[in-house]
Formats: C-alpha cells, sequence, structure tokens
C-alpha cells in the first residue's frame, strides 16, 4: 500500500548525485569501447560535477560521516553477503556472461583491427611518406628540373622532421596526340604514354599480383611493358596507344618512336579485383623503364613528343601538351604495431604541412595542378575509419546477445528484489540506516562483479578463440583471424564489467535501500514500468505489426520514390516489432496463461490445470522468464536464416554473375587445343563455348540516345546441360528458349532492338514488369533469359530506353552481328570476350580443377582468366565484416540455449526456496511424489514450449519480413532477390538441444523435492 | 480511578494521530487510523487489542518509526517523531525502541547464528565494541538459549527462535519494546515462558512494552490495555491489581471507556447487554458523589 510519502528534502539532491554518477560511467564505458576523445570531454563535464556534489553531500551530512566507520561497516557488509549468499551467484551468472559478450567485443574488434591495420598500413605496399603529384604544362627539361627541386626539397624536409630519407622514384605520364579516322572524317584525340621510373620497392609490389610471373627477377635495366586484360596483342595495339608509334602512319611518317622492352605481362581480371583500390594501379599500364635508362629515355620521349607536337600545330590538330606525374618519397619506417600512432600522425601531419607550404613557393600556372600529400597518413586515417565502422558493426550484431545477458541479470535481480527487500527490511528494524544499507549494497555489487569478472575473464578467452575459429563449424571456408589481446584488455574489462554492474543493479538498489517497513503481508504490486503504463508496447507492436502486413499483402506502386520510402519505413518497423514484441509477451502472458488454465481446469481439472494456475498468478515472474527465452529464440531464429541465405544469395549471385560453375574467359574457340584441355580435366561433366559482346549502338543511329546492347551467342546443342538457369525468374525454360536460337531466331526483349539490329527471325519474349528490380548481372545473360531486363522510361518528348538490353543468339549469328558493326566503319567499340562455359562434378575441388586447367593452358599462347563460384563465394566472405557477423550469429545459438537453460534453472530455483510449503500443503492434501514432480516439471515445460513457440514464429516472421524488404527497397538492385532459407535440421537440433537441457534443468530439483517428507516441506527444513 | 502506583509522566504520547492509505490496485483510500489519542507511562506494559485490520499493527509501526502519521504528532520520550529526519528516525529505530514480531522469519535474519543476529544489531548502532559479545551471550543465556548461541533460525525451534529474537530486540537496551503478537505463533508452556520473561524485564528494568496481543491472559497481566476498533480507541482497561501481579485468574481490570473529542463513549457491549440498553440512554448526574450514571430509556414517550 502507499503511503502518503513525506517529501524528502534531499531526495532531489541525492538523485542529481546519482544521475552525474551513472553519466559519468556510462561516458566511461562509451570511451572505453569506442576509445573517443569526445567521450573524455564529457566525462570530464560529468565527473566534475558528481565530485562536487559528492563533497557537498560528505561535508554536509554528517551522518554520512558516521557510516564511514570502516570496522563495523566491514561487519555488517560481511553479514549482508552471508545473507544474500544465494541472491549472489543468482545475479552473478548473467554478470559473467555479460562480461564475456563486453570481453568478445573486444576481443573480437581488437583481432579485426590488428588484422585490418596490417593489411591496410604496416603491410601496404604504398607505404610513401609523401606523394608529390603535378599535372603541368612544361617543356620536358624544365619539368625534369621541376621534379629534382621537389626532390631535393622533400630531403631536407625529412630530415628536419626526423624523417630517415631511403629513396624516391617518379612516375610519368604525358599525353600525346594520335590521329584517328572516323566514318566521317580524320580527327585527333588525345591518348596517353606512360612512363614509369621503377625500382626493387615496386617490383615487389608486383608478386602480389596473381598472373604476374614469379620467375622474373628485378633488374634495374629491365623494361616491363604492362597491358590491361581487354587489350588484343596481336593487333597493333602496342603502337596505337602511344607506346610506339605506327611506321606506317601517314601522320607520323619519319618518325620513329620505340622503347625497347624486355618483357611483357598482360593483367587479367583477377589482378584488377584483388589490387582495384590501390591508387597505383589506378592507370598502371605503360612502359616501367629501370633507373639507369629512365633519364635517357625521358629525353628520347622529349625529342619524339617535340616532333608530335610540331606535326600537329602544322596540320591544325589538337594537342595536348600537358604531362603529369608522381614523385614518390620513401622513408624509413617504423613498426607501426608497437609505436603511439596518435604521435606519428601528427609529425606525418606537420610534415604534410610543411611540404604544402614548400609547394606554394613553386610558380604554377592556371590551368595546372601541383600537390603533395603522405600515402602512409592517408592509409592510417583510412584504418582508423574502418575500424569505427568495425566497432560499430561489432556493437551491433553482438547487441542482442548484450541485451539477453543484461536481461538475465535484470531479471534475476528483479527475482530476488522482493526477497531481498524483506530481508532490508528486518535489517531496518534493526537500526540499519539508507547509507549504510546503500553501501552494504554497493559492496555486494562490487563482490560480485569481482567473481563475475574473474570468471568471465577465464572464459572469454577460449570462448572468443571459439568465436573466431567459428566460421569452419557451418563450413563457410574463410580462414580464421587469429586471436589478439590488446594490451589493454586488463584494465579496460574489469572497469567495463563493473560499470555494466553498476547501471543493472542501481534501480534495484536505490529501490531496497529506502524500503520501508510493514508488517502486513508483503506481496506488493510494483508500479509497472513506463512503457507499460502508456501502453507504449502495444502501440509499438501493434503498429509494427499492421505496417509490416500491409506491405506484404498489399502492393504498392505509386510511384518508385514512394514505394522505396515505405519498404525503408519499413525498416524501422520490423525493429520496432523485434522491440516490443518480447515486451508484450511479458504483458499478457500470465492472462492468457490465467485463461487457459480458467479453461482447463473447468473442462476437466489434472495436473495441467494446476500447473497452468501457478502461472497464471505470475507470481514466480513466470512472464518476463517467457519474454528473456522468447527474445533469445527469436534472436537466434534470425540468427540461424540470415547466415544461411546470405549464403545461397552469395552463391546464387556469382551464379548470376559467372553463369556456369567454371567458365574460362579470353580463350581462343578456334584453338585446336581447347576442347583437349577441358576434356582431359577431371572434374568437368560438360562444356559449352560463349561468346559476347557488348556494343553501344548510338555511334551508329541517331533512333536511340543511350543504350548499350549486350549480345549473348550460345551454343543451343550444349548450353542447357552446362549453364546456370533458374525457373523461378523466368516464364520460359530455358530449353524452349534455346530450342528457338537452335531454329536460328534471335531473342530479344524488345523489337525495337530487333529493328535496330536488322534482325528477321526473333522472338519476343515478354518479361515481369516491375520498376523495383534491374540489371546488376555482369556476365552473364543480364537476365534477358531470366526475363528480367532495364525498363524503357518514356519521357515527354521521346521514348527514351535507358540502360542494357540483350539479345540471346547462337555464335554465329552473334558473330555477323559483331561483323556488321565492325564494318560500319572500319574500326568497332565494343568488346568481345570468348569464353567457355564449364560445368563440374558434384563435390568436385574446383580449386583443383583450375589448377590443372591453368597448367594445361601453360603450353598454349595464352592463359585464359578463369573464374568458379566456388572462388568467388569464399573471397566473398572472406571479408573482415562477414566473418564477424557470422560468427557473432553462431555465438548468438550458444549462448540463447545456455541463456535459456539457465532462465529454467532459475525457475526451478525460484520454485524449490519460495514454494516449499505450497508443495507441502499439496502433499497434505494428497498429491504423490510423481504428481508433484509432473506438476513442477510441466509448468517449466509450458514455459519452455511457449518461448519456443513465439520466439521462432516471430524470428522467422521477422526474417521473412525483413528479406522481403531488402528485395523491394531497391537495395543495390539485387539480383536475384534474397530467398529465405531455414535450415531445418539445425534449427530442430539446435531446439532439441534446448529442450533436453531444460529438462534436465529443472527435471533435477523438481524431482528432489517431490520425494522430500511432507513434514519437513512445510516446516521449511 | 487513578492508580498511584503508575509513574507520573507520559513516555509515549499520541495526540489525534491518523493514517491514510492509498490501495494501488483499486486506487481505493481509506483511514487505518482515525484519530487516536493514548498515553502511556514509562515502565509500563501496555496491551493494544482489537480486531483483525483494526489498524494495531499500523499503531505500532508508527510508534516504532516506521512510518510516519498523515496528521497527528507522535511523542516518544519527550521526542517529537514527526519532527526527526531520516538519520534521526535511524538513531531512534537504533536506540529507542525495540521490535519484536510474531514470526521469527521476521526478527531474524537467515543465514546468521543468534549470536549474529544479536552483534549485528550492535554493529549498525555502533554499541560500544568490547561489550558486544558479553552482552549477546548474557542476552542469550538470560533467554535460555546459551548452548544455542551458534545456531541459525533454521536449526533453532519456534520458541528459541522467538526467544533468540527478543534477544535480538533487546540488544541495544531500548527504552521501549515493541511487540507485534510475540506469543501468536506459541504454545502454551512458551508463551508464559516469555510473558513472564517480559515482566521481569519490565520489573527489573523498568523497559516499557507495549504488545499486541489477541492472548487473555498476556492482556489481563498489562497495566492497561487500549482496545482498537476501526482505527480509533474504542476502551481502555486498566489493571486494578498491583503492578507485579502475574497470576492473570486473578487479575483485577477495570473497564474505561474513552470519550472522544466529540463527546461520544462507546459502552461495552456486555454492558448493554446486561443493562439492555436500546437504543437510547439517560444520563443521571449525581452532584453529592460527583458521578455521572446512564441508564437504559424506551423510545415511547
Amino acid at each position: 500500500m502507499n503511503e502518503f510519502h513525506r517529501i524528502n528534502k534531499n531526495e532531489k539532491q541525492k538523485s542529481w548525485l546519482l544521475r552525474n554518477f551513472l553519466l559519468t560511467i556510462n561516458f566511461y564505458l562509451m570511451f572505453l569501447l569506442f576509445d573517443g576523445k569526445f567521450f573524455l570531454y564529457v566525462i570530464g563535464f560529468f565527473g566534475f560535477f558528481t565530485v562536487i556534489l559528492l563533497l557537498k553531500k560528505i561535508i554536509q551530512s554528517t551522518s554520512f560521516r558516521r557510516e564511514l566507520n570502516s570496522k563495523d561497516l566491514t561487519k555488517i557488509i560481511y553479514k549482508f553477503l552471508k545473507i544474500n549468499k544465494l541472491f549472489i551467484v543468482a545475479a552473478i551468472l548473467g554478470l559473467i556472461f555479460s562480461t564475456i559478450i563486453l570481453a568478445q567485443i573486444v576481443l573480437v574488434s581488437g583481432s579485426y583491427d590488428q588484422q585490418i591495420f596490417t593489411e591496410m598500413v604496416a603491410d601496404s605496399q604504398d607505404n610513401y611518406i609523401l606523394t608529390y603529384e603535378g599535372h603541368i604544362d612544361l617543356q620536358f627539361a624544365e619539368l625534369n628540373s621541376m621534379i629534382g627541386d621537389l626532390e631535393h626539397s622533400a630531403i631536407n624536409l625529412l630530415n628536419s622532421h626526423n624523417f630517415e630519407y631511403l629513396e624516391s622514384f617518379v612516375n610519368f605520364r604525358h599525353s600525346i596526340p594520335v590521329v584517328l579516322n572516323s566514318m566521317d572524317d580524320e580527327y585527333t584525340e588525345s591518348t596517353s604514354i606512360n612512363l614509369y621510373e621503377w625500382n626493387d620497392n615496386f617490383f615487389q609490389f608486383l608478386y602480389q599480383f596473381p598472373s604476374f610471373d614469379k620467375s622474373l627477377v628485378f633488374n634495374e635495366s629491365l623494361n616491363l611493358a604492362i597491358f590491361d586484360p581487354d587489350c588484343d596483342l596481336d593487333t597493333d595495339y602496342i603502337y596505337n596507344n602511344g607506346l610506339g608509334v605506327i611506321p606506317n602512319n601517314d601522320m607520323t611518317q619519319n618518325i620513329s618512336f620505340s622503347i625497347p622492352v624486355d618483357r611483357i605481362w598482360k593483367t587479367t581480371q583477377q589482378d584488377d579485383i584483388y589490387f582495384n583500390e590501390n591508387e597505383l594501379w589506378n592507370n598502371p599500364f605503360g612502359i616501367y623503364i629501370g633507373e639507369n635508362m629512365y633519364i635517357t629515355n625521358r629525353t628520347h620521349l622529349e625529342h619524339i613528343l617535340n616532333e608530335y607536337s610540331e606535326v600537329i600545330d602544322s596540320r591544325g590538330g589538337y594537342n595536348d601538351g600537358s604531362s603529369s606525374f608522381r614523385l614518390f618519397i620513401i622513408a624509413e619506417i617504423p613498426d607501426l604495431h608497437t609505436i603511439n600512432l596518435d604521435e606519428y600522425k601528427k609529425r606525418l601531419r606537420r610534415l604534410v604541412l610543411d611540404a604544402e607550404r614548400d609547394l606554394y613557393q613553386q610558380d604554377v600556372q592556371e590551368g595546372n595542378y601541383l600537390g603533395v600529400y603522405s600515402p602512409l597518413l592517408s592509409n592510417i586515417m583510412n584504418y582508423e575509419f574502418y575500424v569505427v565502422g568495425l566497432k560499430l558493426t561489432m556493437l551491433l550484431v553482438s547487441g542482442p546477445l548484450l541485451i539477453i545477458s543484461m536481461y538475465l541479470v535484470y531479471f534475476s535481480l528483479s527475482l530476488v528484489e522482493s526477497r531481498k527487500s524483506r530481508l532490508v527490511a528486518i535489517m531496518k528494524i534493526r537500526g540499519i540506516s539508507t547509507e549504510q544499507a546503500t553501501i552494504t549494497m554497493i559492496s555486494e555489487v562490487i563482490f560480485g562483479s569481482i567473481l563475475a569478472l574473474i570468471t568471465g575473464l577465464i572464459m572469454s578467452i577460449p570462448w572468443t578463440i571459439l568465436s573466431l575459429k567459428s566460421s569452419g563449424l557451418l563450413e563457410f571456408d574463410a580462414s580464421p583471424i587469429p586471436l589478439v589481446i590488446p594490451t589493454d584488455f586488463y584494465w579496460k574489462l574489469p572497469f567495463m564489467s563493473m560499470i555494466l554492474a553498476f547501471n543493472l543493479n542501481i534501480a534495484s538498489i536505490r529501490a531496497l535501500s529506502k524500503t520501508s517497513v510493514d508488517s502486513a503481508e508483503v506481496f506488493i504490486e510494483k508500479r509497472p514500468p513506463f512503457w507499460q503504463r502508456y501502453y507504449l508496447d502495444l502501440i509499438g507492436f501493434g503498429t509494427s505489426l499492421v505496417y509490416l502486413i500491409y506491405i506484404r499483402i498489399i502492393p504498392v506502386e505509386v510511384n518508385e520514390i514512394f514505394d522505396i520510402v515505405l519498404q525503408v519505413i519499413g525498416i524501422y518497423m520490423l525493429f520496432i516489432f523485434i522491440l516490443f514484441a518480447p515486451l508484450v509477451v511479458s504483458r499478457y502472458f500470465s492472462n492468457a496463461i490465467g485463461i487457459a488454465s480458467d479453461y482447463i481446469w473447468n473442462k476437466e481439472g489434472g495436473i495441467i490445470a494446476l500447473s497452468t494456475k501457478n502461472m497464471g498468478k505470475n507470481r514466480f515472474s513466470s512472464s518476463k522468464l517467457v519474454t528473456l527465452m522468447m527474445f533469445g529464440l527469436m534472436c537466434s531464429t534470425i540468427g540461424i536464416v540470415i547466415p544461411d541465405t546470405f549464403m545461397s544469395y552469395t552463391e546464387e549471385k556469382q551464379y548470376y554473375d559467372i553463369g556456369a560453375d567454371m567458365v574460362l574467359n579470353g580463350i581462343n574457340q578456334s584453338d585446336p587445343h581447347l576442347s583437349q584441355f577441358i576434356e582431359e580435366t577431371e572434374g568437368i561433366v560438360s562444356y559449352s563455348m560463349v561468346v559476347r559482346g557488348v556494343i553501344n549502338p548510338w555511334q551508329y543511329s541517331n533512333d536511340i540516345s543511350d543504350t548499350e546492347t549486350i549480345i549473348l551467342g550460345i551454343d543451343p546443342d550444349s548450353f542447357v546441360e552446362t549453364a546456370f538457369w533458374n525457373d523461378d525468374y523466368a516464364e520460359s525454360s530455358l530449353e524452349t528458349i534455346v530450342e528457338s536460337v537452335k531454329g536460328d531466331r534471335t531473342i530479344a526483349m524488345q523489337s525495337d532492338i530487333i529493328r535496330l539490329n536488322n534482325i528477321d527471325d526473333y522472338l519476343i519474349l515478354s518479361n515481369g514488369y516491375s520498376y523495383r528490380i534491374s540489371l546488376s548481372v555482369e556476365e552473364s545473360f543480364k537476365y534477358f533469359p531470366n526475363l528480367v531486363t532495364m525498363i524503357p522510361h518514356e519521357f515527354e518528348d521521346d521514348n527514351y530506353y535507358y540502360g542494357s538490353v540483350g539479345i540471346l543468339t547462337s555464335i554465329d549469328t552473334a558473330g555477323s552481328l559483331f561483323q556488321m558493326y565492325s564494318n560500319v566503319d572500319g574500326e568497332s567499340d565494343f568488346t568481345i570476350t570468348e569464353s567457355v562455359y564449364l560445368k563440374l562434378e558434384e563435390g568436385v575441388n574446383a580449386t583443383m580443377v583450375k589448377e590443372e586447367l591453368i597448367s594445361k593452358f601453360n603450353s598454349s599462347l595464352y592463359q585464359p582468366w578463369i573464374t568458379s563460384v566456388d572462388e568467388q563465394v569464399s573471397q566473398s566472405l572472406d571479408d573482415p565484416f562477414s566473418k564477424m557477423i557470422l560468427a557473432s550469429m553462431q555465438n548468438l545459438l550458444i549462448i540463447t540455449v545456455l541463456i535459456c537453460i539457465i532462465a529454467i534453472t532459475y525457475f526451478s530455483f525460484i520454485t524449490i526456496s519460495e514454494r516449499k510449503r505450497e508443495i507441502g500443503v499439496y502433499r497434505a492434501l494428497g498429491l504423490i511424489s510423481n504428481q508433484i514432480f509432473q506438476m513442477l516439471l510441466l509448468e517449466s515445460l509450458i514455459l519452455l514450449f511457449s518461448a519456443v513457440f513465439m520466439g521462432l514464429f516471430a524470428g522467422l516472421f521477422s526474417s521473412h519480413m525483413l528479406f522481403y524488404i531488402l528485395n523491394n527497397i531497391g537495395f543495390s538492385y539485387q539480383i536475384p532477390p534474397f530467398k529465405l532459407i531455414i535450415n531445418w535440421a539445425l534449427m530442430f537440433g539446435f531446439i532439441g538441444i534446448l529442450i533436453i537441457f531444460s529438462i534436465v534443468g529443472s527435471g533435477l530439483p523438481s524431482k528432489r523435492l517431490a520425494n522430500r517428507q511432507t513434514g519437513s516441506i512445510l516446516r521449511g527444513d | 480511578m487513578k492508580d498511584s502506583e503508575f509513574l507520573e509522566s507520559d513516555f509515549i504520547h499520541l495526540n489525534q494521530v491518523t493514517k491514510n492509505y492509498k490501495d494501488p490496485a483499486s486506487n481505493i483510500k481509506f483511514q487505518a487510523l482515525r484519530g487516536i489519542d493514548l498515553t502511556i507511562s514509562q515502565g509500563s506494559i501496555t496491551a493494544i487489542i482489537g480486531p483483525s485490520g483494526a489498524g494495531k499493527s499500523t499503531l505500532l509501526n508508527i510508534l516504532g518509526g516506521m512510518t510516519f502519521p498523515s496528521t497527528g504528532s507522535v511523542t516518544v520520550d519527550n521526542m517529537l517523531l514527526n519532527d526527526l529526519d531520516d538519520h534521526g528516525l535511524d538513531t531512534y529505530r537504533r536506540n529507542v525502541v525495540g521490535f519484536l514480531w510474531q514470526l521469527p522469519e521476521r526478527n531474524l535474519l537467515p543465514n546468521l547464528t543468534a549470536l549474529e543476529n544479536i552483534t549485528f544489531s550492535m554493529e549498525v548502532s555502533g554499541y560500544p565494541r568490547q561489550e558486544r559479545i558479553t552482552r549477546a551471550k548474557e542476552l542469550l543465556k538470560s533467554v535460555g538459549l546459551g548452548n544455542r548461541m551458534n545456531h541459525k533460525l533454521g536449526q533453532l525451534s519456534g520458541g528459541e527462535a522467538q526467544r533468540a529474537s527478543l534477544s535480538v530486540a533487546l540488544a541495544n537496551k531500548p527504552k521501549v519494546l515493541l511487540a507485534d503478537e510475540p506469543t501468536g505463533e506459541l504454545d502454551s508452556e512458551t508463551t508464559m515462558e516469555i510473558i513472564d520473561y517480559l515482566k521481569q524485564l519490565n520489573a527489573d528494568l523498568g523497559l516499557t512494552i507495549v504488545v499486541v496481543t489477541h492472548d487473555n491472559r498476556f492482556e489481563r497481566l498489562t497495566h492497561q490495555s487500549y482496545n482498537i476498533l476501526d482505527g480509533s480507541i474504542a476502551g481502555l482497561r486498566r489493571s486494578r491489581s498491583k503492578l507485579d501481579s502475574t497470576d492473570w485468574r486473578t487479575a483485577e481490570r477495570e473497564e474505561v471507556a474513552v470519550v472522544d473529542q466529540f463527546g461520544k463513549v462507546r459502552i461495552p457491549s456486555h454492558l448493554r447487554q446486561k443493562y439492555h440498553f436500546g437504543r437510547y440512554i439517560r444520563f443521571i448526574e449525581d452532584t453529592e458523589s460527583g458521578r455521572v450514571y446512564i441508564e437504559g430509556v424506551e423510545h415511547e414517550l
């Protein structure tokens, strides 16, 4: 019963002190997790006020000083711990979990942090201390001189900033005019000659590229020409791209230009994939010449360029004589793992600032550019930015785990709070003051935290190692990250654990220390939490559920923007649903069980009725228990579904991107050995030739503004059995389509394209209209056969076709089309790739097949670029974020099993300690041991199965809606769409383990209690 | 009639004390105490009797400083409880009041021995350290638990636990002992032991005792007993015997009616029945003796 409270004039003062204290420690927790300097300022701000308020309290309150009698206080604390030892154990378990999860967050993010640091910074190949880059319109000699000055200046700068200069080298690029002929006239456009000075450092960098010849040894006079993968070395490419001069070109008569090339290296797409973010690789194609030859050849080049310029000038043509260069300065770099990175960054910043200041003195004309930056500093800053994202992701993914474990603490505290309040009331009768009670309870929290911390610390290391390696448990085939324990781990974690314990216990401490004594029987109905009082849980749950069902059932196609907004709101609604569903269960579970209980009771009575009756009264927080387990199971269900769905999606997307199990690109279909190589390779079931070309017909027709056409030529006899195909997205089967191709028809999506390409025999396939789905697939059918393609957008003026459209035809017809385009003006603006699709045997090792093929092709003139679905899937899963998310999902399963077991065990514990007399009465009334055992066990099982059912349902619904929204949101316009994959075997296995352990956890205590003597139970022994 | 053997000073004085509660479940407000006036002399044993829900325990809680009256004043040992802050109340509970509940589980802390329970009270109050163990042992011996000092609650019988509870209540040498049905759970023999012990304490130490009881025997051995009904004092019975009377059977008591501020008086039911009082009575004034008599009156004129 509530009294009319006398206002305590010290109440407000105390609550400000508590608020400031809580803010201070929680911001400190944020600082420990994220290392942000901002948090330090905030901590200082709130901490200052906390100290002031505390001092004020101490000075003002004589009673507080009296309570600081340490000897007596120690004895009181000791007795309090003795009284509450069982409750301490109850609270510790949850704290241990929280500590383990916190430790995991710190250790896993620290391990990934170190790996990313090593990859992005420490082992980076472009850790140049300074890089000067310029785009200058100068004659060569002047440019040479400028570069020399810069070099000299840089060396002085490094010395003044205590950096040890090692060496430097230059990359140089000059644009020269090249005359081209179009259908209409002769014109000049600019191309570029890339000339690089290189050294051993850069050579080592090249070793990392997959297709680079590892047997090549660096030689200062070695000249290496690097070409892009799409170039055709059999043509005049080497000359047409400015590396040389066509001897018979009219424009360049009497001019010969060549740089002796010792070795040619043609890169592959694979090389691109590995290093597409490396700035050096932005335009690596050109000639790399050794230092000794550079000066000679630059001089020679200068001569040629000057002659070129004269020729073009005389013809009135365009002459872009600008040059661009990069001057790389290399200095000694310390071991970046061990230094103070912040200090080093400051040094680098000062160096760059001074370098920039020096540059201002250079006379750079308008239109030219000269700048300096530090790639090393950029790498460090990129790494730091990346790591913040990593930590946030880690926290987000581990969030459910942390919430579950913290809720377990909260739940156990709330279970014991009413029991503890009785003890505190007795202590208050005996004279303990509020301050003494508060200090005592804080000491209990500290003691419990220390125990939890020690246990958590010990268990966290093996747990984290398991989670880092756990990607292998589900055959994701990703290499595990090694565990790295940060140096500050062992002092950070105690603080974090203590702060967490305080956060969870502070409400309890406040409530308990204010316990008043009431001689009436105590079951005081606690004030419901604010979300229940204001029905926030119902509002949130109801709104989100209705919204999600609405967008699921009723397709909205007002316009693209509106529909996307609806889906984005759906994401937020999903979070609200996941958050509020357990709260609604908490509100109504007891009532629902009560209704069920009344029905069963009236119907037939019995043990089930008795079991449900007990839970209906919610005396033992059955609602909270079910909420806890339901939330855990919901998260676990999502944790089972998401990895499998993403895995399946990743795999299928690779299939759509690649086209078959394995594809050999860049082959020569007329190679007589090709079929032999393939047929001799083990593990290949079938193969099919494919030719693909990408054409921009706008150059040839004024009817279309901007449409790219992809022509895919297939061999209809072997295509069906070899290529990847999914009926889910197509109206026609592949057999039907290919039959048409066999009949020498061409398949297209829009008739206009057919008309433009002058194709006579064609078939137009209908497609499903939806602006949600768009093209993104690169290599495969461009979704033509899958009947999904870019939809024409109609504008007011014209029919405007935007994007890519596809034509499927036979190889021969495709060849004719290509020929047609190539004959238009003597030059073609399209690329043609000849490929072979391979179908592999089930379960074969794709890497071994690939290696065997590579070895066979070593004897031929070319090496195809081989891609396989298995390899691509492994690479995409090798990303630190992917691994982290997947590992955390698996942890979720394990934790939830443990949480549910502990929750059920808690329930049994409470049953034993609180219901002895009740059970004694049952015995006195005539229930036998078996019946009591059944009743107690049934209670646990009803709780468990209720939680399993609700958690499973909510989890599956959430997962389904998540992927439905992702599909419809046009999320990167992905194709294929996500398909929900439920690993039922894992699901049922997980639930089975849960049930078994829960039965054991609840059954044993129940059996023990049920078998005790009636008299001893009633006496409360 | 004034008993000259009672002490003159009012040790405990309640003046128009009310206590209001609001039940959060039903939102109903009700008054547990409706203007209680009572005085208790120092060194007396006072019983509070009444049916369930009359407000006895509420009254005891107010006297024990565990809850505040809604209105009215409570003075104990010249201390106005209304004016005490939290620290003052703590001191009051430690040093002035000893509390004894009906159930041992409410008196003794679990997992602590009898001795530890007693010393706990001393530790929170700052009782001189060197005397604690000695006093605790003495108290336990005095209640006959000399050989059960190191036993915990679960290892004591009901009577032993209650005796240990009594020792705990007396640990800090309180000036007043408040007991809420201390013998309710006990057998007859143990009850009389407790009663005798309390009377002994009262006689030896002058300990003021206020006890809520249903036990007729106990009630008859107190100096005065207040009858509470529906939150108001309905009557008072005082002992005519000497203070050291130990035989409840021979103890003589006089019934005293309480006149409230409005002049209302409740006539005990046995008198109403004996003298056939109906709805109306007549007051007969005897100026010579200075007494007023009452007699029943028929309604019809």
